[in-house]
């Protein structure tokens, strides 16, 4: 059963890479903390992890 | 030459056309690229990344081999540009108004090149295994861990993606017309048969071979930050 339109699959995905990349860029030059960084990245492979499950 | 010569010259149509998966794929694959330049992984442990193994200058020729790789193309061609949608549809929707010109205009010429993109990889492989000989032994004292296994399990769905390879079996055997009529032809047939099985699953192993080596890049990641994921099988 698939949930989500295929077309709506890959916009979703990159959402989810770039939340989870951009995140550690944002750690690597010191504006986010490690705590907010650990946030913001499990949310990014929730969003990956839901456009390839469903 | 004006514009639009060198635009039919160089510029797969595929190119210039609006297509947003195509950009999106572009700045992943640059955002990606450079988050391997800013966070590198320093050894930990005996292990080395399989990413930064011998050097980071090999990677852009293992990143032209898998780019040029027949079954990727078969994807890209498929999902990103669309063109053409299916080998075998009468009906390929928008692709009738486009001619498909495959590898043989601009930046696609490129593809050609893979037999040699293959012969560097070949000269790569042994690297992977030599990782996983390295990170057996911490002071001379020999130890068996999890990531020893990951290593190997990879350097082993590497080989087998290289093994598999399309231009592999045209070197093997598949240039040839006739086994009967040359020296050795029956081995180089059988040879050639096994490959050719390997080959079936060629899709299937290059996506494997990508997915685990990032899985071990990440696992190895997770060692660097201090995580408990490694786990002592043997110790001598």
């Amino acid at each position: 059963m698939k949930y989500l339109k295929s077309k709506y699959k890959f916009p979703i995905f990159f959402i989810g890479v770039m939340i989870v990349v951009l995140s550690g860029f944002l750690n690597k030059f010191y504006v986010i903390n490690l705590g907010q960084t650990e946030i913001s990245v499990a949310i990014g492979f929730i969003i990956l992890f839901l456009s390839i499950a469903l | 030459m004006n514009v639009n010569d060198f635009k039919n010259k160089y510029i797969p149509s595929e190119f210039l056309e609006f297509n947003p998966r195509l950009y999106a794929f572009i700045i992943m694959l640059i955002v990606g690229l450079s988050a391997f330049l800013i966070f590198p992984v320093k050894e930990i442990s005996g292990y080395i990344d399989p990413f930064y193994s011998p050097t980071i200058f090999i990677l852009p020729f293992v990143g032209l081999y898998r780019l040029t790789c027949y079954a990727y193309r078969k994807d890209y061609n498929r999902h990103i540009f669309k063109h053409p949608i299916g080998c075998d549809l009468k009906n390929r929707l928008d692709s009738m108004k486009r001619t498909y010109t495959g590898e043989t205009s601009g930046l696609f010429k490129i593809e050609n090149l893979h037999r040699y993109f293959l012969y560097v990889s070949i000269l790569i492989v042994p690297f992977f295994y030599y990782d996983f000989y390295t990170s057996l032994f911490i002071n001379n004292i020999f130890v068996f861990r999890l990531g020893s296994v990951l290593l190997l399990v990879n350097a082993i769905f590497i080989t087998l993606y290289v093994l598999s390879c399309h231009s592999l079996r045209s070197l093997i055997g598949g240039r040839k017309d006739c086994y009967s009529c040359m020296s050795y032809g029956a081995g180089i047939k059988n040879l050639y048969d096994k490959q050719s099985w390997l080959n079936k699953h060629h899709e299937q192993l290059a996506w494997i071979s990508l997915v685990f080596i990032i899985f071990v890049d990440l696992y190895l990641r997770g060692l660097t930050a201090g995580m408990p994921l490694d786990i002592t099988f043997l110790k001598l």
